[in-house]
């Protein structure tokens, strides 16, 4: 998976988040439990990005490059 | 013993003496004997279960931890010799043995838990012909889940498992978060908990002031208002609606937030003492725009508990994708392919609600917020296209406003099932609501509630106080932004003394030592 697809998915899930530049997605409360959780299995059901719970804490959900790199890391275990 | 009683100033003033005079790779020990005498004296026979609790999460965790250590070299020796296939059914059977592992401790725990908290209700909704009165160990809730968290972040490999069986066992104890929490995470706590702070007198001033701030919102707020609000919710319910229903959820708001943040400012404050930091639970939960919102800001170590635990496993767990990917594939991205999300938010705000207690109305009032949030999911779309029609109004203070009191009222209204027995009580009050007008009859008979003209100036002062207190913190300390020099610290310390000493509400009616979480 590629960090523009990444965009692009975000994007479609919410076109109001300017998603390149924008940080502190959880902690500022702009995405929600069930963004995240709708992120997750879109990243399963479209790309067979398996996160699992362990994945899912603030630092890796907070902007789009962290979850990159979280996805970087899972696609090279 | 609870905080605002002789004996629990004592053993502080006791533990603080010898803490600060001991080495400090010993200080840890004041802290677990204190703990241990705390929780000894707060109730006969509470001790016990605690120890149950603390020795099999401590084995367990250990035994994990073995496990995956295990794993790990053998991964790392057969990595180059032994197929992908291989390594991975090596690892599912590892996995499997510490499932089960894991399930036993879990089992123990909650079966512990749940014996003690709801075999009474079971009973009694089952019509038995027998009843069981057995007493609730202090605070069982909140360390059975604080240890349980510790457990599932040592099996998902977040951090090795604590080797000291001592340490651990403070972890588990730690007296001020007995009473109501907060639920503390291993990671953070263990920081601060283990290492003896150095003795710092401006530290122990912001302990102070913390202490006396969570103690002045008990005594002058949340103890002034219980006698009226137990009269409004109780056996004379009846002769109290409309009006004094709508008059009775705001007072309960304003009671409930004293009292407990309050009786979590004491136990942070109390920390503080000893250079323990522990977990922040509010983060100012009134003035949230949704509930959802408001979710994340009220008791959010219990929250955040049930979100990283049950809420995201749950649904990111291999069988609910699954199910999402198949309702997707034959409706499409709408209403029906959301049920495994909508089903397992539902499943979590239940277990939340019974978390509080035994009974339909803590069922039924976690029920309650589950759907109001799955209920602004879903009507998510509608107020997106209102809101593309009047771009600007979102941007408004006016409209900010709106959506406080809006959430405010709405989160009042969903705690009519802690205030009312049964679900008819809460069915009568809330239809009063809106067919008895009676609010001159209420503005008139205020005085029922039992509070003078002082008492009412008091009370409504102190909130005032607090919500300035809020909107000028910020997301920031008050402390670190206002109160931030020595002589301050204590020119606040000594006034709120005064206030608490003064102005506070004791006598017979009163009792300060009861915290409402505290039942929990």
């Amino acid at each position: 998976m590629t960090f523009e697809q990444l965009l692009d998915m975000l994007r479609d899930m919410h076109p109001d988040i300017d998603f390149l530049t924008a940080e502190g997605l959880i902690d500022g409360h702009i995405l929600t439990s069930f963004d995240v959780v709708s992120i997750v299995a879109e990243l399963s059901e479209t790309y067979g990005v398996e996160l699992g719970a362990v994945d899912i804490v603030p630092e890796n959900f907070n902007s789009a490059r962290a979850l990159f790199a979280l996805i970087e890391r899972i696609e090279e275990e | 013993m609870t905080f605002l009683s002789g004996g629990f100033l004592l053993l502080v003033l006791g533990l603080l003496t010898v803490y600060y005079i001991l080495p400090r790779r010993f200080r840890y020990l004041v802290l677990l004997a204190g703990s241990l005498a705390f929780y000894a004296l707060a109730g006969k026979g509470y001790l016990p279960f605690l120890l149950v609790t603390v020795v099999t999460v401590y084995g367990t965790a250990r035994l994990l931890g073995r496990s995956l250590q295990r794993q790990k070299a053998y991964v790392a020796e057969h990595k180059k010799d032994l197929s992908r296939e291989a390594l991975t059914a090596y690892k599912k059977a590892q996995g499997r043995k510490r499932n089960i592992l894991f399930l036993l401790c879990l089992l123990v725990n909650l079966g512990l838990l749940g014996a003690l908290k709801y075999t009474a209700f079971l009973l009694s909704a089952l019509r038995a012909p027998f009843q069981v009165h057995w007493v609730l160990p202090l605070g069982i809730s909140f360390y059975t889940f604080q240890s349980l968290g510790y457990l599932m972040d040592v099996k998902r490999g977040k951090y090795p498992p604590e080797d000291n069986f001592l340490k651990y066992a403070l972890f588990a104890s730690f007296f001020p978060q007995m009473i109501q929490g907060p639920i503390s995470r291993y990671d953070s706590l263990s920081e601060t908990l283990y290492g003896g702070a150095n003795f710092d007198f401006d530290r122990l001033g912001r302990g102070l002031v913390r202490i006396l701030w969570g103690a002045a919102k008990k005594l002058l707020v949340a103890d002034r208002l219980a006698p009226g609000l137990a009269l409004l919710f109780g056996a004379e319910a009846d002769s109290f609606r409309g009006g004094w229903v709508l008059l009775g959820m705001v007072l309960y708001a304003l009671r409930l937030y004293a009292d407990f943040t309050g009786g979590i400012d004491m136990a942070l404050g109390v920390g503080e003492l000893f250079g323990v930091t522990l977990a922040e639970n509010f983060d100012r939960p009134y003035l949230s725009k949704n509930i959802e919102e408001y979710w994340t800001r009220w008791h959010m170590t219990m929250g955040s508990w049930f979100r990283d635990y049950l809420f995201y496993p749950l649904n990111v767990s291999k069988p609910f994708l699954r199910w999402t990917k198949a309702l997707r594939g034959r409706f499409g991205n709408g209403f029906l392919s959301r049920l495994p999300l909508y089903g397992a938010t539902l499943l979590v705000w239940l277990a939340t609600g019974v978390w509080h207690g035994a009974g339909w109305n803590y069922a039924l009032w976690g029920l309650t917020n589950g759907l109001v949030i799955l209920l602004s999911l879903t009507l998510k779309p509608l107020y997106e296209g209102f809101h593309s029609r009047f771009p600007g109004l979102k941007a408004t203070g006016g409209y900010g406003a709106f959506e406080t009191i809006r959430t405010f009222l709405l989160l009042c209204l969903i705690r009519l099932w802690d205030c009312y027995a049964g679900p008819r009580g809460v069915w009568r009050a809330f239809s009063s609501l809106f067919t008895t007008f009676n609010y001159g009859a209420v503005a008139r008979g205020l005085s029922v509630l039992g509070l003078s003209g002082g008492a009412w100036a008091i009370v409504l002062s102190m909130a005032a106080l607090m919500l300035l207190v809020s909107l000028l913190k910020g997301e920031g300390s008050f402390r670190t932004r206002f109160i931030n020099t020595p002589w301050k610290l204590w020119l606040a310390a000594l006034a709120l003394l005064l206030l608490c000493l003064l102005l506070g509400a004791y006598g017979p009616g009163y009792t300060a030592s009861d915290f409402i979480y505290g039942q929990f």
